[in-house]
């Protein structure tokens, strides 16, 4: 039996400091999923607790045959979902951090994504010294662009390893929705980072 | 048969991952040996997961993860907790320590009382019990202009060394690790040279409360100024430690004072002699 596993049984029993380690192992990668999802610091971080707090009230149902990590993705990812909808249904729209407006679904708004591909200097590679800054904000902007479902399914294949088999059950999707998901977020990337034309092959295109 | 282009690239995102069912590992590199359109494609993505790679990962605000337990563990087991409001937590004031431990507060308080008990005899109180008759003319005349100048002094060391204390105790969990006491202790020994001086100075029945109090600071001084940071053991502990022991005393004389402060007669103090 590994740690985790002796950790999740003491925890079962109603070890709260076993609980404790447990949150202590896995909270920022919960963070940095809820952040991914919804693109936002706060509501990540609220997000995250909700996760454990929902995770500690069902934590009798747990069972061993599942991940300890891809049982929490599943609540962090659920959770996110419903914000989501719910933020829809508030009809709020928000900012991302990048400051571009970015619709509640995670899809960049048409106008500004036309905007800033006219305002994008495609056609000079970014100076040397500030490229690692550059790249940075290109990624976290490719990130914002794409539709929910496909930077969840980025994230937790991309940032967290999840095997697509696993992003399926844990999403309740089939798994070829899951690739389908996972190809066509891989695209949205290569456009959004043409910036980069030479590195990702789009030069000349 | 040949594998179409459109299913390699159906592969594609079991192959950019190295999922690839062992099976289908040796026709998809056939395919793209043979078809430079889906090569192209697949390196394309490839680079673009590479630029991913180098994504640095949003982290968490520090204070929140510092708190990021005490929060959860307000919000059980009970419901009835879910409308604590933040500010239980400290989660409210992000520039704030996250977390003081009872005895800084202890030791503030003390200082503070101190320096209160010490300015309340100096200007409002009378000498202690059992002070020599042929001390009255202290009363009487009040303090020379030198001995007003070595209370001021006094007053000013222990505002110094009170800083200097409660600084080092309210520093928070992750600057403690780092502490670099250099400046610290040099303040110290200007500290514990100044304190020679004074205790010679406070050579007045009615200042040796005074002059012990700051003996005993003294010796906290000593400590943290002889402090030998050692890898691996927080300087801060030691500091705490001694202070903690310290404390005691300190405690005892300020006891000592305030019982002296409330024997003395109102009728005895110094602005009615002046």
């Amino acid at each position: 039996m590994t740690d985790e596993q002796l950790l999740i049984d003491r925890a079962q029993q109603g070890d709260r400091e076993a609980f404790r380690q447990l949150v202590e192992r896995s909270n920022v990668d919960v963070y940095r999923l809820a952040y991914d999802m919804t693109r936002n610091h706060h509501d990540a971080e609220d997000l995250s607790q909700e996760v454990f707090i929902r995770a500690y009230r069902s934590l009798t149902r747990f069972r061993r045959e599942a991940k300890w990590s891809t049982w929490l993705y599943r609540i962090t990812v659920n959770l996110c979902l419903d914000h989501r909808d719910k933020q829809s249904r508030k009809r709020m729209e928000y900012r991302d951090d990048t400051g571009y407006e970015d619709t509640a679904d995670g899809s960049a708004h048409p106008d500004a994504r036309s905007s800033r591909a006219a305002s994008s200097p495609v056609t000079s590679s970014p100076d040397r010294e500030t490229e690692s800054v550059m790249i940075q904000q290109h990624i976290e902007q490719a990130l914002s662009r794409l539709p929910v479902q496909e930077r969840a399914v980025f994230s937790l294949r991309h940032y967290h390893d999840l095997p697509l088999k696993e992003i399926a059950e844990m999403m309740n999707i089939a798994e070829g929705t899951v690739k389908s998901h996972l190809f066509r977020a891989l695209q949205r990337l290569r456009r959004e980072l043409a910036f980069y034309k030479k590195d990702i092959g789009l030069e000349g295109q | 048969m040949m594998m179409t282009c459109e299913r390699s690239r159906e592969l594609f995102p079991e192959a950019l991952y190295s999922e690839l069912a062992p099976g289908l590992q040796n026709e998809f590199a056939a395919h793209l040996a043979s078809c430079p359109s889906c090569r192209t494609e697949f390196e394309a993505l490839q680079a673009t997961l590479q630029i991913m790679n180098q994504r640095i990962q949003p982290q968490p605000n520090r204070d929140f993860l510092e708190s990021y337990w005490d929060r959860l563990n307000a919000r059980f087991p009970a419901d009835d907790k879910k409308s604590r409001p933040a500010v239980a937590s400290g989660a409210s004031y992000p520039g704030r320590p996250a977390r003081v431990p009872a005895w800084a507060y202890g030791i503030a308080a003390v200082l503070l009382m101190a320096v209160g008990v010490y300015l309340g005899r100096t200007y409002f109180g009378g000498p202690p019990p059992g002070v020599p008759r042929n001390d009255e003319h202290l009363l009487s005349t009040g303090p020379t202009p030198d001995e007003d100048s070595t209370s001021d002094q006094a007053v000013a060391y222990l505002e110094r060394s009170k800083n200097l204390l409660i600084g080092l105790t309210n520093l928070d969990e992750e600057h403690r690790s780092s502490l670099d006491l250099s400046r610290n202790q040099e303040v110290s020994r200007e500290l514990i040279q100044q304190a020679n001086v004074l205790t010679v100075a406070l050579n007045r029945p009615d200042q040796q409360q005074m002059r012990r109090l700051i003996q005993d600071l003294e010796v906290i001084l000593l400590q943290l100024a002889n402090i030998d940071v050692k890898p691996g053991v927080p300087a801060i502990e030691l500091v705490q430690k001694g202070v903690d022991q310290r404390s005691i005393l300190l405690k005892i004389n300020l006891e000592e004072m305030r019982a002296i402060a409330r024997r003395s007669p109102p009728n005895q103090s110094k602005k009615t002699n002046l």
